[in-house]
């Protein structure tokens, strides 16, 4: 039995159903994130001494972190533009550039949190540090996510390519909006906790 | 899409990541000076990020051209975020009636409590 709307579009919708799905997804990722954004404004404006971690978190990392998220971003709507070009083999390039710098993200991630822990620095230190670590490390299990997407789609999910490439395609769409969204969280993420 | 189509959303697409570049450079920037006011700094880095957040969104998201559905969707979540977001606060802020007294002739007369002694 063949799933309806995996590649034609749902007539009522306008879109094919991983793409409505994805986007329901998203919407409650927004309220999770969006809850721990509201606890941390409530947390920092209801204490009398808030410790400030600013003094103690790198920013230099934390600035090449944002680029290479917003690097991967750029290459993640590249590798879908490529297939919608049927250029199979820019897809890998710029796919593969994706998960490169998903994976510095991470490794740039293990240094900022293993310096802290060095320093007997841990989330149960400090409220401040606790939104540190939930929030960061909230993103960072979403990093790690979509590296798994990837690494499954680039391996052995591209078999699909040669059955029904318009489903391949948007299957890369819709990892692509995941991916993109995740960047988003940390666009904010970023001088909320380290700048601000 | 035609290809020349496909040409025209590349080119936006390097555009769009040549600004989040920029505007990254400048959260950084702003972030070091010195405001008069701590709400001006705040601002600020709220706008930039929103700034950054509006391009991924429209452009690499394709939220300028999405079909109504995915419009509806969104429009009910950014609601509920803010009642989300505000909620906590409106609660936090909700102090009526404590500190001016109101409460404390209720407080101290809360009667002795001397355990069951089956009275």
């Amino acid at each position: 039995m063949k799933i309806p709307y995996n590649e034609e579009l749902r007539p009522d919708t306008g879109l094919y159903n991983a793409k409505l799905g994805i986007w329901l997804f998203l919407a409650s990722e927004v309220m999770l994130f969006g809850a721990l954004f509201s606890a941390y404004i409530m947390l920092r404006t209801s204490y009398e001494y808030w410790f400030d971690i600013k003094t103690i978190l790198n920013v230099p990392l934390a600035t090449l972190n944002t680029v290479l998220l917003i690097t991967s971003s750029v290459t993640m709507v590249m590798s879908w533009v490529s297939l919608k070009m049927k250029d199979l083999n820019k897809f890998k390039l710029y796919l593969g550039a994706t998960l490169l710098c998903s994976f510095g993200f991470l490794i740039v991630k293990y240094f900022e949190y293993s310096s802290k822990f060095a320093h007997g620095l841990y989330p149960s230190s400090s409220t401040s540090l606790a939104c540190y670590f939930t929030m960061t490390g909230l993103h960072v299990l979403h990093v790690i996510g979509g590296i798994a997407v990837f690494i499954y789609l680039i391996g052995p999910g591209i078999k699909m390519w040669d059955t029904e490439p318009e489903r391949y395609t948007n299957r890369i769409e819709v990892a692509g909006l995941y991916w993109h969204f995740v960047d988003l969280v940390w666009i904010f993420l970023f001088p909320a906790l380290y700048l601000l | 899409m035609s290809d020349n189509n496909m040409q025209h959303h590349i080119k936006i697409y390097w555009s769009v990541f040549a600004a989040l570049l920029v505007l990254t450079v400048l959260t950084v920037a702003v972030s070091y000076i010195h405001f008069s006011y701590m709400w001006l700094g705040l601002l600020v880095g709220l706008i930039i990020a929103s700034v950054k957040g509006f391009l991924v969104a429209s452009q690499f998201m394709h939220l300028n051209n999405e079909k109504n559905f995915i419009y509806g969707t969104l429009i009910v979540t950014v609601v509920f975020f803010f009642v989300l977001l505000f909620m906590p606060l409106f609660w936090h802020t909700n102090n009526i009636g404590y500190g001016n007294g109101s409460f404390d002739e209720v407080i101290h007369n809360v009667p002795e409590y001397h355990g069951d002694e089956g009275h």
